[in-house]
């Protein structure tokens, strides 16, 4: 899955000649807290989210009601948004992955796609979430599986064992996904989503694989 | 019988309706009411003249180049005459009489004949070569070019040299050099309309293509060339003024604008205002007339948008 | 990608429009086009707005974009675009808020392209100037615009002119225009009215598509409900300016609400219903003119339900579940299965003749064919060297008509059945071939023809605004056939007019009107009337209906109908509308390019076994029957030049079923194809032998479940 089959497509974006409080309105709105910032020809210029609302209070510590409105009125997007060298970017063609790992390693929660200087979308931790819901098949009734097998060399050859046994027996797969179990390293963890059959009708499959066991499994309508 | 009065007075009642609409819609443009006040002004100018003039037109009974003064108002000219009598007799010829050697004299002036006699020829030639198309537009059109092409004034002059001087030969001078553009105008309306379905269910019916001319296509297209011969009238009364400065246009005894501009020339070093005069009366008369063309025609086409 | 999960919190809207009230200034006041209307499109969402003409659904899209000229403005409510009000910004800051994110494809391609530029230059133009971007980058992404509308041959495109392009090729080139911006909201005003129904098929198809990929929330404007509920989700209905019923395609279909909704499906003829077994309810009256629109609620006058407090009272758009709105005080007492219809409206005409006469045929046609000369413009042409070419524009064409009964021709538009009936008539001069009319031969041209003949077959036309001479009244211009032919004494001349008017369900005062004083409904029926007043035997009606608003449509339909029955008049009947041959016409030819493809009972052309273009013109039918299922067939590339028309068979080219021949269907390209019967009357002109026709499941199923 890259970003392109999950991203929001025409994001609601901005000028940098609004001013703070018509920026505020879009956002309140439209319900989300990013807007990037474009040119004419929809190149980024910039992001401006939430936070940027946000006055410091040292800032206005010495000023009083008035001055602060006109102050803030007087904002424009352009004197605050995050300036586009410093704006982490996707493109369609970013792994959903790799946007997650953005997203999180800068501990930020959203990347405005970019596709030839053109902003195209925006994809948010909420796109991911929504993917991660899909890629484990959420959205389809059947038997949720964990199953755990050793760390070692071969890297889940009993994950994929499984698999064929899967299609030997002419089920199918609606999702799947393999992690290292917490605090565990010698042990890895896949999940697996079966549609159309019954927990033990996988239980007898799963105990055919040697070294696999099942650490969780229930049924999902 | 009844019914028949009533309907009677019932097309009549429509008519009126119909007047009553076209007069609106004059009185809707301010353009338009200021040309036809110009226009009307001359008229009556000229209605008037016929019974009375403050002096007799032709008679050198006071002094020569006189400035204006209270007995003559606009002064007089390198004969003695009222210059102002001489103006309101010329409007005559131009717009309310025609003299016809042995016949007498008809009521029309001679602007208004020829321009009457160069949107007949127009519209019979325009609306043949639009409707039929082909081989009768392409003979068409190739004379009135040609005849486009010749300079308007060596027309005239062709014209009136071989036929002389005479009230008959000026309406005939214009019409001549009026009708191509009359018969563009007809043409390239007739064009537009001939593909009209309506004309498709009269030629269905197997009407006659004169009838199809005249009585589908004409009324459909009257009001752009009435336009037309309005702006028409004017360029008529330019052309008269112009004959008579050459000395050829209308024949004495009347005054004659364009003479008078033509005499009055001649003595300009002593009398200048007896040039602007009658060449007043005729750049008014026929801007007038211009004025109320274009108001109507910005009006009709208002109207059908 | 599809969202399954459906979120519990819906998303903001795209375009969201609140109580919107639209006025134009006028002299002496001002007149409101659109009152209170709202709505919201959301995000990949397509919205139908449906009404005739005259009830403010342009006007609408216009106020969204801020075209509405100078006399015209938003007076009330609030037009919201992505959150941000677009209603009295000025145009810079408009700019700023809108963007390039709202595009709008108009009803005639011509009008948004530049016939001067070439297309490339054009579509350039938009990013380079606009957003200053590269030339090269500009070309690349043209092309792939062009390549995702299914332009074949998209290099080659950007190099031509508008006008070498065909019709549906022009309106892709439209739409892919506004899809350069990446747009979020596209307005599409009557995209495919212009259209031939086999490539409006495939842009309704495209635009679904592109819907769904780019995720463009879509504002849909048309008059023709089958072509709203193929692309749309939701529908608005509007009438005089309002919006009166709001709610899922399938919900306007099934159970419509509104008396208005009602009326406009009632007035349409369904696909496959035919004038012997169905009746068609036209809405009686008109819409009213934005300046005197009634009292109390706008649609009473022309309900069947109207009740008193319909006329003192507005009704408010309400919400009665389902999500459907409905601006009616009984919206949940009318049930509209059992409704009646009043005495006002005509019934169906009794005693058609459904069996075939035995009788002679009324007119004849045999290996009609009328080429047109081509006149090139080059000096060659003009000096006669180069050989002469001619459009073949009916190609053998025969066809035989059975007194009292009607005979419909459809194709789609260069199919030469306009041409067709132009030489029965005598307006064309047939190139070859014989025309008889009661055994008498016409086949010469109309100043050739006796009066005696003109008077025996008159013409429709399609056109309201230009059937009619404006210079005259209508009496009169019905009494010049009448006057000419001398049908009836010149002093009972007015009385008949009177009577033939009467027939056309319009009074007496109607004789003193002139046509401009005439809604497009009447100034047909004045047609009709003009055509029918010498009574002649055959009538020849070139899409006498395909201009007009479906509830006048239905009108003109029962009044043609009554008329025949009435007259005993035979009729031929051009249409584009196959919904529309279908219920008028006992028997029907198809024709593609010149040729005719099939002719049979109208019954047996819209069953298999069916010629592949029939079949093909059939999947493209826009229906609205929510219960059945339409075969798919789009056809390939563009109606060929009759200049040169293809070897063999003319459909050859984009026949989709050519394969099903042995060598790929070779015979067609190098052969005619024979007249095979099929029985009945039914004849259809193929290759394809008679079993492999037969075996083509029908274009429409009963859906299952």
């Amino acid at each position: 899955m890259l970003v392109r089959d999950c991203m929001t497509r025409h994001p609601v974006m901005i000028d940098p000649r609004l001013s703070l409080p018509e920026a505020r309105k879009v956002m309140v709105e439209n319900e989300i807290g990013h807007l990037p910032v474009v040119d004419e020809g929809n190149r980024l210029l910039g992001l401006i989210t939430r936070s940027h609302f946000a006055l410091s209070l040292d800032n206005i510590d010495s000023l009083d009601v008035w001055e602060i409105s006109s102050k803030l009125t007087d904002l424009r997007v352009k004197s605050v948004m995050i300036k586009k060298r410093q704006v982490i970017i996707a493109t369609p063609q970013t792994t959903v992955e790799e946007a997650a790992k953005m997203l999180s390693s800068h501990k930020i929660s959203c990347l405005p796609v970019v596709d030839s200087e053109k902003v195209t979308g925006i994809i948010t931790t909420i796109d991911l979430l929504r993917s991660y819901q899909e890629m484990l098949g959420l959205p389809t009734p059947g038997i949720r599986v964990t199953v755990r097998m050793p760390a070692h060399e071969k890297n889940f050859s009993e994950l994929a064992e499984l698999v064929s046994a899967i299609g030997e027996k002419d089920w199918g797969v609606m999702g799947i996904g393999t992690y290292a179990v917490p605090h565990q390293p010698q042990y890895y963890e896949a999940v697996v989503k079966i549609p159309g059959v019954s927990i033990t009708e996988v239980e007898q499959l799963v105990a055919t694989i040697s070294d696999l066991t099942i650490t969780d499994i229930r049924s999902i309508s | 019988m009844e019914s028949q009065q009533n309907i009677k007075k019932k097309n009549y009642s429509l008519r009126l309706e119909r007047i009553s609409q076209s007069l609106r819609l004059i009185f809707s443009s301010k353009i338009a009411i200021i040309g036809l006040s110009m226009f009307v002004f001359w008229v009556v100018l000229g209605i008037v003249s016929i019974f009375w003039t403050p002096y007799e037109p032709n008679a050198t009974q006071f002094a020569q180049n006189l400035t204006p003064n209270a007995t003559n108002w606009l002064g007089t000219d390198h004969l003695g005459r009222d210059i102002l009598s001489r103006l309101m007799t010329g409007t005559q010829v131009i717009l309310l009489k025609t003299r016809l050697p042995g016949i007498g004299v008809i009521p029309g002036g001679v602007a208004l004949w020829g321009v009457f006699g160069s949107l007949l020829l127009g519209t019979v030639l325009g609306l043949n070569a639009g409707y039929r198309g082909g081989w009768t537009d392409q003979v068409i059109m190739q004379f009135l070019d040609a005849l486009i092409a010749f300079p308007v004034i060596v027309l005239y002059l062709v014209v009136i040299s071989a036929l002389g001087r005479g009230d008959l030969v000026v309406i005939l001078a214009i019409t001549v050099t009026g009708a191509p553009g009359v018969a563009r105008l007809a043409r390239s309306l007739a064009l537009d309309i001939r593909t009209r379905d309506y004309i498709r269910a009269a030629e269905t019916r197997g009407e006659s293509p004169w009838y199809i001319m005249f009585k589908e296509i004409l009324p459909n297209v009257s009001s752009p060339l009435l336009v037309d011969g309005m702006l028409r009238v004017g360029y008529a009364i330019f052309a008269i003024g112009t004959l008579g400065f050459l000395g050829i246009g209308l024949p004495p005894p009347d005054p004659d604008w364009g003479n008078m501009v033509n005499e009055a020339r001649r003595n300009i070093f002593s009398n200048q205002l007896a040039v602007i005069w009658p060449a007043l009366s005729i750049s008014t008369l026929v801007i007038g007339l211009n004025l109320f063309a274009d108001g109507l025609n910005e009006e009709i086409n208002r109207f059908q948008k | 990608m599809t969202n399954p999960t459906k979120t519990l919190r819906k998303n903001p809207p795209v375009l969201k429009l609140e109580n919107v009230s639209v006025a134009y200034k006028v002299r002496g006041g001002e007149v409101e086009a659109v009152q209170d209307v709202s709505f919201e499109i959301g995000r990949g969402e397509a919205i139908g707005i449906v009404g005739e003409s005259g009830c403010g659904k342009s006007t609408l899209a216009w106020a969204v974009v801020n075209f509405l000229g100078r006399n015209g403005y938003v007076k009330r409510g609030s037009i919201h675009f992505q959150g941000q009000n677009l209603v009295n910004q000025g145009r810079e800051s408009l700019q700023r808020l809108r963007g390039d994110k709202i595009a709008m494809v108009y009803q005639d391609p011509m009008k948004a392209l530049n016939p001067s530029m070439k297309i490339g230059e054009q579509m350039k133009e938009v990013l380079t100037v606009h957003q200053k971007m590269e030339e090269a980058e500009a070309i690349e992404r043209c092309v792939k615009m062009l390549q995702r509308v299914y332009m074949p041959d998209p290099m080659n495109v950007l190099k031509r002119y508008s006008h070498q392009l065909s019709g549906g090729q022009q309106q892709r080139v439209v739409i892919a225009m506004s899809l350069l911006n990446n747009p979020a909201l596209l307005i599409m005003d009557e995209p495919t009215t212009a259209l031939d129904v086999t490539v409006e098929a495939t842009v309704l198809d495209l635009i679904d598509e592109l819907r769904r990929e780019l995720d463009t929330a879509i504002m849909y404007i048309s008059h023709n409900l089958g072509v709203v509920s193929r692309v749309c989700s939701r529908v608005a209905v509007m009438y005089a300016g309002k919006l009166v019923e709001w709610a899922e395609v399938e919900n306007i279909f099934r159970s419509p609400k509104h008396p208005y909704t009602q009326g406009l499906i009632r007035a349409i003829p369904k696909l496959g219903e035919d004038k012997l077994g169905s009746q068609l309810y036209p809405i009686p009256g008109r819409v009213p003119a934005p300046n005197r629109r009634p009292d109390g609620c706008v649609f009473h006058p022309r309900c069947d339900y109207v009740q008193g407090i319909c006329r003192d009272k507005k009704p408010a758009l309400r919400d009665v579940g389902d999500g459907i709105m409905v601006r009616c005080h009984f919206a949940e007492l009318i049930d509209p299965s059992e409704w009646e219809p009043p005495d006002a409206v005509e019934i169906k005409p009794e005693g058609l003749k459904s069996e075939i006469g035995n009788d002679a045929a009324l007119l004849n046609a045999v290996n009609l064919k009328t080429y047109y000369q081509v006149q090139g413009s080059s000096l060659k042409d003009l000096l006669g060297l180069n050989p002469k070419r001619y459009v073949r524009a009916v190609e053998d064409a025969s066809l035989e008509v059975v007194p009292g009964r009607t005979l419909g021709i459809v194709g789609e538009s260069g199919c030469g059945k306009s041409t067709l009936i132009k030489t029965i008539i005598g307006l064309e001069q047939s190139t070859a071939g014989s025309i008889k009319f009661k055994g008498l031969d016409i086949s010469s041209s109309l100043a050739d023809r006796s009066e005696a003949v003109m008077k025996e077959i008159q013409m429709v036309f399609q056109n309201p605004d230009s059937t009619m001479n404006p210079a005259y009244t209508v009496g009169q211009q019905i009494a010049r056939p009448m006057i000419k032919f001398g049908v009836v004494p010149k002093n009972e001349v007015r009385q008949a007019v009177i009577n033939l008017l009467g027939n056309m369900r319009m009074g007496e005062n109607y004789y003193d009107r002139l046509p401009n004083q005439l809604s497009g409904g009447e100034k047909q029926r004045v047609g009709i009337a003009r055509a029918l007043a010498t009574y002649p035997d055959l009538v020849l009606c070139d899409e006498p209906v395909s201009a007009l608003d479906v509830s006048v449509q239905a009108a003109i339909l029962n009044l043609l109908l009554k008329v025949q029955r009435k007259y005993g008049t035979t009729m031929l009947f051009i249409a584009h509308d196959l919904s529309v041959v279908r219920y008028f016409c006992d028997e029907i030819i198809v024709m593609y390019l010149g040729q005719m493809m099939e002719k049979g009972q109208a019954e047996q052309i819209y069953a298999p076994p069916y010629h592949p273009y029939t079949e093909a013109l059939l999947s493209a039918v826009p229906v609205i029957d929510p219960g059945s299922h339409q075969k798919r067939i789009r056809l390939e590339g563009n109606v060929p030049s009759a200049i040169n028309p293809p070897s063999g068979c003319r459909f050859h080219t984009r026949c989709p079923r050519r394969k099903l021949l042995p060598n790929g269907g070779k015979i067609c390209e190098e052969q005619l194809p024979p007249w095979q019967d099929m029985g009945d009357g039914h004849q259809i002109f193929c290759h394809l032998p008679e079993e492999t026709l037969c075996a083509f499941e029908p274009v429409f199923t009963v859906k299952e479940g």
